[in-house]
């Protein structure tokens, strides 16, 4: 943990990829977001275990688990494009699926839980409804936000009206 | 309903009435500045407002920040080099030859977005200067994609000679070029390392050395994604990893694809002869 910390004290990242803070894991810091996990697993990781666990004298099974780990980050930075294409999806089925074979052979007293079920039947989803952000939960919740921030003098029954408000000002229709 | 009623009414009397116009210009400034802001969240003010910015295909930046300037010294032969790559360029022309003339004045820019994704020249915003670029190429043979670090960013306008005369006044920006600095290849020390990061394709990333080679220009187009840097020092070496970032799409995946094919049958030969030993 503390090597993870150290590298990504100088990691620098674009402005779109949210920083995570340096102190992740501990009780003081407490608990993370989505998002700071998906950072954290698919950007810091890779860098620091890769270096530690990548090279020919690491351990056997270092490497083994190194190997079921990419395969998940694989499948999550897939499941996180804003684009994809049928060979996307393939890929992301196919790592997906070799991730949760290893994680089953290297894990012996790790249960398979139902995110694991769901995450295989992510391809179909992507499939029938395209990439995640045009029916993930943060689509809902952008809106939903936007409704709480307006005044709604605590008649939440009234939120169509609000939420025609929040349409009507952000309207591309110009009033000239 | 009442508060968009409202504004629609401020909003028609800012910026339509004549006389309140020039009573509160500075007002009316604002409260336009105010309106093309972005909403938490969402990118629609950035894609309806065409009145401050311009949009090429891909391509979005900031027309006011323009600004004019003699290109520095140090771009001028790369700068000859990229025009002579698209057709044989005279830099400083007077003859009357049918060649292009590389003007030595641009408009320099600090920040723009291409494919949706904001980049910036390495003094204006450091961590969105790091990116994944095609090198230009030098004959017929495929380049592979390197890192290296915007420096400069530019509109340039290439005037045919002969038509000079006849569109003076008239300067068409017909590519916007960058100046990119790309990361040295990593020491051959370290390429057991580098070989080990590499085997995992776009999601492993790479090394390179931390020192940035001779300046290049190419076009805007040749970008392929951002990447994120981390400073390493391995086995007594400082390094950089390289690690491609592109949340639209990853191109770069497809090697991985070939990759887990490679394992998969790797896996299954390993599993056939664990049976053959019991």
């Amino acid at each position: 943990m503390e090597a993870v910390w150290a590298d990504m004290k100088h990691t620098e990242l674009p402005s779109w990829v949210t920083n995570v803070p340096y102190n992740w894991g501990t009780a003081a810091r407490g608990k993370l977001s989505a998002n700071n996990w998906r950072v954290i697993c698919t950007v810091h990781l890779p860098i620091t275990l890769i270096r530690l666990w990548g090279g020919d004298d690491a351990p056997e099974d270092r490497k083994r688990k190194l190997e079921n780990f990419m395969d998940l980050v694989c499948a999550v930075q897939i499941a996180n494009l804003r684009s994809i294409s049928k060979n996307d999806i393939e890929l992301y089925e196919r790592s997906i699926s070799r991730y949760l074979t290893g994680f089953k052979s290297l894990y012996k007293l790790a249960k398979v839980k139902p995110i694991h079920h769901a995450a295989l039947h992510y391809g179909d989803t992507l499939r029938g409804f395209g990439p995640a952000h045009t029916h993930g939960a943060a689509f809902y919740e952008r809106h939903i936000h936007s409704m709480q921030s307006g005044n709604h003098n605590m008649r939440l029954g009234l939120w169509l009206i609000s939420y025609k408000h929040f349409c009507a000002k952000h309207s591309p229709v110009s009033t000239r | 309903m009442r508060n968009s009623a409202r504004e629609a009414r401020l909003h028609a009397l800012l910026f339509d009435h004549g006389e309140v116009c020039e009573r509160v210009d500075e007002l009316a400034k604002t409260y336009q500045a105010f309106l093309a802001e972005d909403v938490r969240g969402t990118r629609l003010a950035h894609m309806i407002d065409k009145a401050q910015l311009t949009q090429q295909p891909d391509f979005i930046f900031d027309e006011t920040s323009l600004h004019d300037m003699i290109l520095p010294d140090a771009l001028l032969l790369p700068f000859s080099q990229f025009l002579h790559q698209k057709r044989p360029t005279t830099i400083y022309s007077t003859d009357q030859s049918p060649s292009l003339s590389a003007r030595p004045r641009a408009k320099f820019l600090n920040k723009f977005s291409f494919r949706g994704v904001q980049y910036s020249t390495a003094s204006s915003r450091t961590r969105n200067s790091h990116v994944l670029f095609r090198p230009p190429k030098l004959d017929s043979s495929e380049t592979n994609p390197e890192p290296g670090q915007i420096t400069h960013a530019f509109l340039h306008s290439q005037i045919n000679i002969q038509h000079a005369q006849e569109d003076e006044g008239r300067v068409h920006y017909s590519s916007i070029c960058l100046c990119i600095r790309p990361y040295v290849p990593v020491q051959p020390e370290l390429n057991d390392v580098d070989k080990s990061y590499r085997k995992f394709g776009s999601t492993g990333g790479f090394l390179s050395a931390q020192t940035l080679g001779p300046l290049v220009i190419v076009d805007a187009s040749n970008i392929i994604s951002h990447v994120a840097v981390t400073p390493l020092k391995i086995r007594g070496y400082e390094v950089l990893h390289i690690l491609p970032m592109d949340r639209v799409s990853c191109p770069l995946l497809i090697g991985k694809e070939e990759l887990l094919m490679t394992r998969d049958c790797q896996s299954l030969a390993h599993a056939n002869a664990n049976q053959m030993c019991q």
